[in-house]
This record gives C-alpha cells, structure tokens and sequence, in this order.
C-alpha cells in the first residue's frame, strides 16, 4: 500500500508550494465571482437552472487546462530529474508511483475546485432561488469525474513521452483536440464521410452521436442532463436517439478518459528503463 | 566420422582451371589450416562447400550431406564466415546475430556473442557503419551462434589487427576444445601455424601438401635450417656450400650470416666443407624450418 | 523450410525505408481517393460491384508500378554486394531465399491493397452505396493476384539480373511493355489491318487472345466477367473469362518459376 505514501507526498508538496494556494484562489474567485455576475451576463430572468449552466460552460473550459497543467510533467518531470530513482529506491514499485501521482494530483486539483464550487453553490440558492438545487452534489460529481478524466489523460501523457517538447505539444493538442474543437471535427468529419453534402448535420446518423459522445466535454454535459432540465446535449436526448447515449455511456466514457490513457502510458512507462 | 570430404574436386571457368581434382578429408575434430597464396583457388573451394559455386565435377560432402544436393543439411551444423560477403543494410550488429539465431533455430543471447567476438559496444549501430575489421568479428559471431559441430572460415583475419588476430585464435581454440572442427583458410602463415593440426597447401588450384606441420618438416629435408656466421663470405663460399651433398637452399643473410637447410646428416658436411674452404666459422647454430620456408618451398613463392 | 525466418526480415527492412512507405502510401492513397470520389460521379446505383470497373484502370497501371519497384531490388541488390552470401552462409537453401523475398515482397504490396480496398468498400458503402458482397470479393482476390503477378515478375528480373542497375532497368522495359505501349501497339495493329482492309474495325478472335494475354488485359477481363454487372465479354470460348483466370494465374507462377531454375543453377561468387 506504498501509493498512499507516494500520494502523500505529492499532495504534500503541491500544499507546500504555491501552486495550490494559487489554486483555491483562483477557483474561489471564479466560481464565486461568476454566481454574483451571473445576474449582469446571464438571461433576463436567471434562476438557479440557468446559473448552473453558466457555471457548467466555465468549468468544461477552465478546469481541463488546470488539470492539465498539474498532470502533464509529473512523470516526466520526475524522470528527468532523477528524482524518480530517488522514489523508487524505496520500496515502492512504478505502479505506485503511478497510483500515488495520480490520486496526489486529483486531490489536488479537485480540492479547491469541489470548495469553491460549494461556496458557489450556496451564493447562487442564496441569489437566484432553490429550484433544481437539490441536485447539485450530482453537479459536483459530474465535475469530479471530469477532472479525474483529465487527469487521468495528463498523467498517462507524461509516462507515455519521454521528451519533454513532446509532452507539452500533446497536453496542448490534447486540449485543443478534446475541448476546443471537438464538435468541429465531428461536424468536419461526417461531412467528409458524407462528400460535402451539408444536409447530413442536420440528420446525423445515430451512430455519429456515439461517436460525438466520445468528446468529454459531451460526455460531461450529457451527465449534466441527466440530473438537470438544461439547455445541453440535447441531441441525446431527443425522442429518437438510440439508447447507447443514455447518461450511463457518458459515465463510462469519462471512466475510459481517465483509464485508457493511464493505462497505455503505464505499459510503456512500465517497460522503460529509465 | 568425416567434418569435410571432397572427393575429385574440380572447377572450370572456361578454360581456366580454379579447382584441380582436389582430393581431401578433414576429420570431426581437427583443426585444418587450408594455405596457399591469393588467387590459388582457397575460396573456390570453401565456395563449392557452400554451394556457392558448383563443381565442374567431383562431389564435396559436409558430416555426409552432399554440398550441393542437399546444401541445408550439410549447413546445418556448420558456422561460415565466407569471403567477399557484405553485411545487410539497414540493420544493426545485434539484428545480424538475432538474424543468425532465428535462421538456424536456436536458443542464444545475441549480447553475449557480440561481447565474445568484442563489438558488443557496436550492438545497436547499423553493421553498414562497421570497419571491415568489425564486420569480421560480427560475422564470426553469426558463425558461432548455435555452437556449431563445424566453423568454415575463409580468411577469418583479413582487416583485423593483430590483437584481433590474436583474439580471433583465442576464439578457435576454444571452439576446437568444445569439440568443434574447425576449417580455415589463410595466407597469412603464423596464424596457421600457431592453431592447427594439419595443413594443406593449395596451389594453381592443386592440392600439392596435406600433412602436419611435423609431417611437412620431415618431408622437407629433416627441416633442418643451418644458420653459420662466419668471419667474412669470401667469392665462392656460397657455391662451396652449395655443392654438399644434403644441401637445399643456401642464403646469404647478410656478410658475415649464411641460412642454410639441409638434411640432417649434411649439417656437419657443411661445417666441415668450410673449415677446409679457409673460412672461420665462428658460431654455428641450427634451427627449425618454419612453415614459411616450407611454404615458399612448396609453392615457390613469397606471398604472405 | 526456413524461408519465413527470411521473409520477416525481409519484410521489417524493407518496409523501414521511406521510399518504400512513400509508394505504399501512393497506392493506399489512390485507392481510398477512387473510393471517396466514386459515389459523387458514379451515377445513380452505387455499389460494390460496380466501384471495381470505376477503380480497375488506375490500379492496372498503378499496382505493376509500386510491385515492380518494390521487387526489382530484391535479390539483385544483395547479390551485388554480397550480403546474398551471407545469408545462404545460415542453413538457407537457395529456394528458401528466393520464396522468402517474395513472400516478404508480394505481402507488402498486396497487404496493402487489401487493406486500402476494404478501407475503399467501407467508403463505398457508407454513407450511399450498397453492399455487394460476392463480386467484391471475387475483385479483391483477382487484384492480390495482379499484384502477385507483377511483385513475382519484378523478383524474377531482380533473380536474373546480376546487377541491381540491370535489374531495374529490365523491370522498367516490362512495365514499358506491358503497361504503357501494349494499348498503342493493339490500337496501331488494328488501325492498320483495317486500313489494309483485311479486318473490318475489330481485331479476329485469335488475335485478341494473344493480345489479351498481357496480364493487365487479363485483370480487366476478369473485373468485366466476373465483377461488373453493367459490362460482359463477347467472342470465342478461348476469350471467356474463366481462360483468363488461368492466364493470370500462369503469370503468378510462370516467370518466377524460370527465374528461380536460372538462379538456383548460378555461381554466385
């Protein structure tokens, strides 16, 4: 059990330096921050649905790139700093390491994250009214699994690379790839496949709606859905969507997100010397 | 059992004759130093063991396995290093010894053969970058994986340096102590002479000698080589010499220092011959005929 | 029988030179582009059975180049330098190496095709054409063929060759041959018979067998015959396409059969 020592640590560290702190801060901020301007950007008439959805879109962008950032150079790092040699010269073997890392940095990505968005949570009953409210630890979970996608993602990178340049360009495409311009490409895509006939986003076969799905920014929204009556990923739940987009798809394609990734970098990790 | 047996073999091309009825047996066991200067037909033969080259007539065999009719199994036991090879494109020296192990079905580490013939550094660079030198030993390393009954060798030395000479007849014996027979060619004379058994010496395609080093001293007059040193070589000391009964060769080394080879009963003739010529010989010593001087008696040249 | 040793070897090196990727990408690319053009100019039935007609001209002049390229150079060029020896050194025999090279040569190309024209049906078919299994198929097992055809005849000329220069250079007059003048030559032959009038616009049945017997015409034959449902073949019995099935096949095996008789009979040093 060797990975709670390891994940001790990581968390240790992050708490020792700024990076955290920096963190809760910044979170704080803007998730506090957007339930008082909702009032100002948001509909005519916000309640606590529409602040939902708001805060939804804020942290589908925001919280990728900060769990990103806290993954992407943990193994590497490491490596070439040689201060893995140092951590596994103690009796912990590389599945530790890698286990400790990855809940290390959960920890830290998700504490400040689930602190302010309950403070936010509690502004936005306190501002725009309790309806829908109730669910909102569903909410905070839905986002939990989320970051842990990332994560997950940005931990797997690290071991998978060895050179640093490389790292960077796959956080960075990883992001740009999964969060920015997914439903672009999806759109692109079945467009090709179609020959340029555009009608075809305006019928998508049911199987590009799987295939959409698979974007975890989809996935997160359609989770969302399901607890909530928002104006989000809608096209999976029109009356003629197939079944395999239900909310339980969403769940397992977050869990791959997180496990995937993890998983292949750790069968090259595990294998190199280093 | 018989390693290699070459019954009448003979190789034309054209009318030029490489192979002249070569008639030769190498038990499993030996090590067998095959001797004669460039061009003298050496690979043509080790070529027709490999069914390189097919015999115009005559049959060669390996541990039974007719060379040419059944050339896989006659090379399933054996490990070549042949002459005038080059190494694959593209893949490294350990690729080469892994190539090798797959080929012949084998269980090895290719790290450790790499490390035996001493380019184990080299491993993971591509053997197109290899100086001829180290070319040879990753060759000599595919020959050894499997630990083959037979090592056929055409010129194992060439582009090595005298250390990897050296190495390369560390590695030989050891092979033979294994068990192995071992087949070389060569014209470089002291490698043949410091690990074999038995010679043969080919020339103009003819086998002209086969026999032990010992047995080839015999043939040669006792192989006994006089060297005298006398006061001064007068005109005519050297005829005088020449004319003993038993007299071979006679050469002056320089003037005072007369090599001569002889039978062993002339040794004394000669001093004798001397004494009474009016030369003072002043120290007299006897030696044994190398293989060189047999080899250049044998094929009439100096190549080395 | 050790030749899978040599072909996995083979096949791992030659496939690690960018050249060879480049035509191998080539082939792929052509092959998919076809399949992706199809369905927008094809005309109102899109299905497999009838994309082969569409693609079939393009791959009779695009698969002897990429095999005979890739074959040429696959014993000669060894040979050349010597590394042949090394090789027939190992409890090879000569027939060992020379089924080796083809297997490893043939595999590339056709494993190629195979996986473009599967990769091409599935563009066909999605998202408005239909599924025709059977002729399909039977397209894709008659261009493995070709590809067998011209991968044994660039091994062939690279076996009989003693240099790698000669080798390409006797591969390129086949490709020269069979792929760029053979059309010109029949259209010249018949042009001037019936100048002479001795044919009325159409060349005899005996004569177009012998012309027929280029394997690109054979390939095209068996697409027509046995593929295309819009298109059939008319003349005498020695015209049919099932004469051309065996025509293809002697290809596969004919040249690389004398070439390996030539080659096993040779000194090689």
């Amino acid at each position: 059990m060797s990975w709670r020592a390891v994940a001790h640590k990581d968390v240790h560290d992050a708490s020792r330096s700024k990076t955290i702190w920096v963190l809760f801060v910044l979170l704080g901020l803007l998730t506090v921050g957007y339930a008082v301007v909702h009032e100002f950007l948001g509909p005519e008439e916000p309640t606590f649905l529409t602040f939902l959805g708001g805060l939804a879109g804020l942290v589908g962008t925001v919280l990728p790139v900060l769990a990103l950032l806290l993954g992407y150079k943990s193994v590497i790092e490491a490596r070439t700093s040689g201060s893995m040699f140092l951590t596994l010269s103690l009796p912990h073997s590389r599945r530790d390491v890698v286990t400790g890392t990855v809940l290390g940095r959960t920890v830290v990505l998700l504490a400040p994250t689930l602190a302010g968005l309950v403070v936010a949570g509690v502004a936005g009953v306190v501002l725009y009214g309790t309806e829908g409210a109730l669910l909102y630890p569903w909410f905070m979970f839905a986002v939990a699994l989320y970051g842990l996608a990332f994560v997950g993602l940005a931990v797997g990178l690290s071991m998978w690379t060895t050179g640093d340049r490389w790292v960077t360009f796959g956080a960075l495409g990883g992001y740009l790839l999964l969060v920015t311009f997914w439903s672009s490409l999806h759109s692109l895509t079945m467009l090709f496949l179609h020959r340029f006939d555009p009608s075809v986003l305006g019928d998508l076969p049911d199987w590009s709606l799987l295939f959409r799905l698979l974007g975890p920014g989809e996935a997160f929204d359609r989770l969302l859905r399901a607890g909530f009556d928002l104006e989000l990923a809608g096209r999976y739940v029109a009356e003629d969507a197939p079944l395999y987009v239900d909310w339980w798809m969403a769940l397992l394609i977050l869990a791959a997100w997180c496990v995937v990734p993890l998983a292949l970098g750790f069968r090259r990790f595990g294998a190199a010397d280093l | 059992m018989e390693a290699i047996g070459a019954h009448d073999v003979s190789k034309e091309y054209g009318s030029e004759t490489a192979l002249d009825r070569v008639e030769l047996t190498v038990e499993q066991g030996e090590t067998f130093g095959f001797l004669g200067p460039n061009g003298a037909g050496k690979s043509t033969f080790i070529n027709v063991l490999l069914d390189f080259v097919k015999p115009s007539s005559g049959t060669a065999e390996i541990f039974g396995n007719d060379c040419q009719e059944n050339g896989v199994a006659a090379r399933e036991r054996v490990g070549v290093l042949p002459e005038g090879y080059s190494v694959f494109d593209r893949l490294t020296g350990k690729q080469h010894i892994e190539y090798a192990i797959r080929s012949k079905e084998v269980e090895a580490d290719p790290i450790e053969i790499l490390d035996r013939v001493g380019i184990r550094d080299a491993a993971e660079q591509k053997a197109t970058e290899y100086s001829k030198g180290m070319a040879q030993r990753l060759v000599l390393g595919m020959a050894l994986v499997g630990e083959p009954d037979l090592l056929l060798l055409d010129e194992p030395s060439t582009g090595l340096d005298p250390n990897g000479a050296a190495e390369m007849r560390d590695i030989l014996r050891e092979e033979n102590e294994r068990g192995a027979t071992i087949f070389f060619s060569s014209h470089i004379l002291e490698q043949v002479e410091a690990v074999c058994d038995r010679v043969g010496i080919l020339q103009d395609g003819e086998l002209v000698a086969v026999d032990t080093i010992e047995g080839l001293r015999e043939s040669l007059g006792g192989g006994t080589k006089l060297v005298i040193t006398v006061d001064a070589l007068k005109n005519g000391t050297m005829e005088t010499i020449r004319s003993v009964g038993g007299v071979e060769t006679a050469l002056a080394r320089d003037d005072a220092t007369v090599e001569v080879t002889c039978t062993n009963d002339a040794k004394m003739d000669v001093v004798v011959e001397l004494h009474q010529a009016g030369v003072d010989v002043v120290n007299f010593r006897t030696e044994e005929a190398s293989l060189e001087d047999m080899f250049i008696e044998y094929t009439g040249s100096a190549h080395r | 029988m050790t030749w899978a040793v040599i072909a996995k070897q083979d096949a791992r090196t030659t496939v690690g030179a960018r050249s060879v990727k480049v035509l191998l990408g080539l082939l792929a690319f052509v092959v998919l582009l076809f399949a992706y053009i199809y369905p927008v100019v094809g005309g109102d039935t899109i299905s497999t059975a009838r994309f082969p007609g569409f693609v079939s001209g393009a791959l009779a002049t695009l698969v002897p180049l990429v095999a005979l390229l890739l074959g040429y150079n696959a014993v000669a060029g060894e040979r050349e330098s010597g590394a042949v020896l090394l090789s027939l050194s190992l409890p090879h025999s000569r027939r060992d190496l020379v089924l080796g090279k083809y297997v490893s040569r043939t595999g590339l190309v056709a494993g190629t095709l195979l996986v473009s024209l599967v990769g091409a049906g599935a563009l066909v078919v999605y998202p408005f054409g239909e599924l025709d299994v059977v002729p399909f198929l039977a397209f894709v097992l008659f261009s493995l063929s070709f590809t067998a055809v011209w991968s044994g005849l660039g091994v062939a000329v690279s076996l009989a060759a003693s240099t790698k220069r000669r080798a390409l250079v006797a591969g390129f007059a086949l490709f020269f041959l069979f792929v760029v003048v053979w059309d010109a030559v029949t259209g010249a032959l018949q042009a001037g018979l019936t100048a002479v009038e001795l044919i009325d616009g159409s060349l005899p049945d005996p004569l177009r067998f012998v012309v027929g017997l280029e394997p690109g015409r054979a390939f095209g034959r068996l697409v027509t015959g046995f593929v295309d449902p819009t298109d059939s073949i008319e003349g005498a019995w020695y015209l049919s396409k099932w004469v051309s099935l065996v025509v293809l096949e002697l290809w596969v095996v004919g040249p690389m059969a004398l070439a390996f008789l030539w080659f096993d009979g040779r000194d090689l040093s």
